[in-house]
């Protein structure tokens, strides 16, 4: 049965997309998939580090065709330089994703340049570059329990979650690294943030293995290595600023992909007119372990928590009324009749994380969905559209954008720009801040007002070519409303520039589609994230095993 | 030094922006020096020819100044016609209509033949380029489905001359046949593996145009750039 889509109206607004949960068809689920399936081996081929845990290690990940190699260098940070800032000058663990098995020569030239990173210069032989701080309370707790032949305490497990977090990654030809285009063909790497996430992945490797080996330098006749339980729930954490947030605007058609797979995802799931028993059980399993999940995440924020708070009496709504009606699973369309319940009744939240839940139980129906999430298309325009065309397009596709009533100073507040330091996105206050003749083009409504009023202007029989050579500052704008004409779920319908907008909505969109957890705003700019948290360990991936593991939840305590 | 061939589109892209170019051209261009970039036909002498003449408004935005018997583009001002503004008008007009486009006095000729490649592409056009010297020689080129096919001696016309008129023109797909691939439509797949060697003095040129958009770092800006200063947590 076919299924409508929600439509762009629905999805794309911040509040919603602020409220995103990861899915199976998220890109780190998608990608360990691939990787178990065919058959990757991940190995540490290099352990050059210390009793104290410096020194350089290189672990690989080898596929039937290729093989990519995460070179770490470990390094003796002064305590007082630590910062998660993207402005950071120094770190405790440096990383570059080499493309192959890099030689000594290779190794020499990464150890002069990997550790200064924005600073460095790399080549097309590597594909990513990352860094990472310990979480130092949570670092030495292991590295002590560990040496003293005991298991991490449970709670400070839960309460942090991993052992160092990344402050950046960055693919796609930052500072020399390969194009994409390198390695976009290849089985495993065709996927958006592919060879950045396998990056993360291996960081997580990486930083099991140090935490052990410091332990074991340490007290070697006591030592006991990490459970695998506790191991596999260790993720790493992300701190994400403003860098990530522009992202979704500037690529409206990747980001209508992978909304469009995610929207066709939820609607054959819904589209299903019978179920079988056995998802059902699944179903109510992982609901129960989602409320557990959620019962664990715990933040700072008071936004993000009184939303947690929500989320938690709607989850155990949504439990009470399968209990209430235990034959919902053998009426027609199950699936819809839970979504729709949940739509109709429960939180913005509680509705996207039960979307998580739908596809998790579907993967034999949504799978394929991971595999067209991204693009070779470019945006272009089409010079023979009519000015009375191009109205009816900007009436069907932006009459939110219309509507916004720029004479309130409230709507156009902010500007983003970029700064100088370390040439990353910000968002600034319009009417207290310097530089907003040099924004960012994200006030999408006033655009859109702008060629309004021009096209109200024209001649309706002008083609859009003529209306170009008098208006070439509306070329970026018409091109990108042809875009969206054809890529429904390429624009956000919310003026991106008004007080109310909260820049951490888009984090969260983004990151959940990387797959990440446990959201933990640190302001409406910034935000900390888990990534990979339950995520199976390269062995569980040789032996596909542990490969169920959407919304985490605390091990058993073990002696 | 080596940058990647992304870093050359958006820096370029940027560069066009600081020297005050619409977005939307700025794109444009960033693209073409993509182009030029993965066939190894030096993107930041040619961009930077463009911006410089741009810069100094010595070259200009056109109009058109004459319809028949075929539409012609020039500056009112007499300066040159900016390849970053003409190049996309031309090819976006010559798409709607049967007539030739005469561009007058073009400051980097090359750039339009680009701009003519990338739409012969994307529209699925045949465009034949022609390019008159001071002696008014012609030399042709033809774009089609993203190819260039000229005899080679052709193309340094166009990389080495500056302020000569062009002509565009629509042709059927048969006019090309006999004439050599110059460009084919992909570039090899080991140009990715290699990435580009440019001019670090070039490069740094580039990077002041680019700069020209960027805002000076304040404690308000580095508030939106994560935790605070010192991070033991």
């Amino acid at each position: 049965m076919n299924f409508p889509l929600r439509p762009p109206e629905q999805v794309m607004r911040l509040a919603r997309m602020g409220s995103f949960f990861a899915t199976r068809i998220s890109f780190m689920p998608s990608l360990l998939r691939h990787m178990a399936d065919h058959n990757w081996r991940i190995e540490c081929t290099r352990w050059d580090i210390n009793a104290e845990g410096f020194g350089q290690a290189v672990f690989s990940a080898k596929s039937a065709e290729w093989t990519y190699s995460l070179v770490a260098f470990s390094n003796d940070l002064d305590p007082e330089l630590r910062s998660d800032r993207v402005i950071a000058e120094a770190w405790d663990a440096t990383f570059v994703l080499f493309d192959g098995e890099p030689s000594d020569d290779d190794l020499n030239r990464l150890s002069q340049n990997t550790p200064h990173q924005e600073a460095g210069r790399f080549l097309p032989s590597e594909l990513v570059l990352s860094r990472a701080n310990k979480s130092v309370r949570f670092f030495s707790h292991v590295v002590e329990r560990l040496a003293s032949g005991m298991q991490p305490d449970l709670d400070l497990l839960g309460s942090v979650g991993y052992l160092m977090r990344t402050t950046a990654v960055y693919g796609n030809g930052k500072f020399g690294v390969a194009d994409r285009a390198k390695i976009a063909q290849r089985p495993g790497m065709s996927g958006p943030f592919r060879a950045e996430l396998l990056t993360v992945y291996l960081i997580r490797a990486f930083t099991h293995k140090l935490v052990e080996h410091i332990a074991r330098c340490c007290a070697p006749k006591t030592f006991v290595p990490l459970h695998p339980d506790y191991k596999r729930y260790l993720g790493i954490g992300n701190a994400t600023g403003l860098g990530m947030a522009p992202f979704l605007v500037s690529h409206p058609i990747l980001i209508h992909n992978w909304m469009h797979a995610r929207e066709t995802a939820l609607a054959r799931v819904r589209g299903q007119i019978k179920t079988v028993p056995e998802r059902l059980v699944h179903f109510r399993n992982l609901l129960d372990r989602a409320r557990q999940h959620v019962d664990e995440w715990s933040v700072p924020d008071i936004r993000q928590t009184k939303r947690i708070t929500e989320l938690r009496k709607d989850l155990n709504t949504l439990s009470q009324w399968l209990e209430a009606e235990p034959a919902w699973g053998i009426q027609s369309s199950p699936w819809n009749w839970l979504f729709r319940k949940t739509e109709s009744e429960l939180s913005l939240e509680t509705q996207e994380l039960v979307i998580g839940l739908l596809l998790e139980v579907h993967g034999d129906l949504v799978d394929e969905f991971a595999e067209k999430m991204s693009t070779e298309d470019n945006e272009r325009h089409d010079p023979l559209m009519f000015v009375h065309a191009l109205k009816e397009l900007v009436q069907q596709h932006y009459g939110w954008a219309l509507e916004v009533d720029l004479s309130e100073p409230e709507s156009q507040q902010h500007f983003w720009y970029v700064s100088e330091e370390k040439l990353e996105p910000r968002f600034g206050d319009r009417y207290l801040e310097e530089g907003a003749e040099k924004e960012m083009p994200h006030a999408i409504a006033r655009e859109l007002q702008y060629l309004w009023k021009v096209l109200t202007e024209s001649e309706e029989e002008e083609n859009t070519a003529a209306l170009l050579l008098r208006h070439p500052e509306l070329r970026r704008t018409i091109r990108r409303m042809q875009t969206v004409s054809k890529y429904p779920y390429a624009e956000i319908k919310d003026n991106l520039v008004a007080s109310d907008c909260l820049p951490i909505d888009l984090l969260r969109c983004k990151l959940s589609f990387f797959g990440a957890s446990k959201f933990d705003p640190k302001s409406d700019l910034w935000t900390r994230i888990t990534l990979y948290q339950g995520a199976p360990l390269p062995e569980d991936l040789e032996h596909k095993q542990n490969l169920d593991w959407s919304f985490p939840v605390l091990p058993k305590e073990v002696a | 030094m080596k940058v990647s061939f992304n870093e050359i589109e958006i820096t370029l892209r940027k560069a066009a922006l600081g020297a005050g170019i619409p977005l939307g051209l700025a794109e444009d261009f960033g693209r073409i020096c993509f182009w030029l970039a993965i066939r190894r036909c030096s993107p930041l002498s040619v961009g930077l020819s463009a911006l410089d003449t741009f810069d100094t408004e010595n070259s200009a935005s056109g109009d058109i100044v004459e319809k028949v018997p075929e539409w012609k583009l020039a500056t009112k001002l007499g300066q040159k016609l900016s390849a970053l503004y003409v190049g996309s008008s031309a090819c976006d007009l010559l798409c709607v209509q049967q007539s030739a486009i005469r561009l007058s006095q073009v400051d980097v000729p090359l750039l339009v033949l680009v701009s003519a490649t990338l739409t012969s592409d994307e529209y699925s056009l045949g465009i034949k380029v022609e390019l008159f010297s001071a002696d008014n020689t012609k030399s042709v080129v033809y774009c089609e489905s993203g190819m260039v096919c000229a005899e080679p001696k052709v193309l340094k016309q166009f990389v080495s001359a500056s302020a000569f008129d062009m002509r565009l023109l629509k042709i059927d797909s048969t006019q090309s046949q006999n004439l050599p691939v110059l460009f084919p439509a992909m570039p090899p797949d080991e140009v990715f593996a290699e990435g580009a060697t440019v001019d670090e003095s070039e490069w740094s040129r580039v990077e002041q145009y680019a700069k020209r958009m960027l805002v000076p770092a304040s404690e308000t800006s580095r508030s939106g750039a994560g935790a605070g200063e010192i991070d033991c947590d």
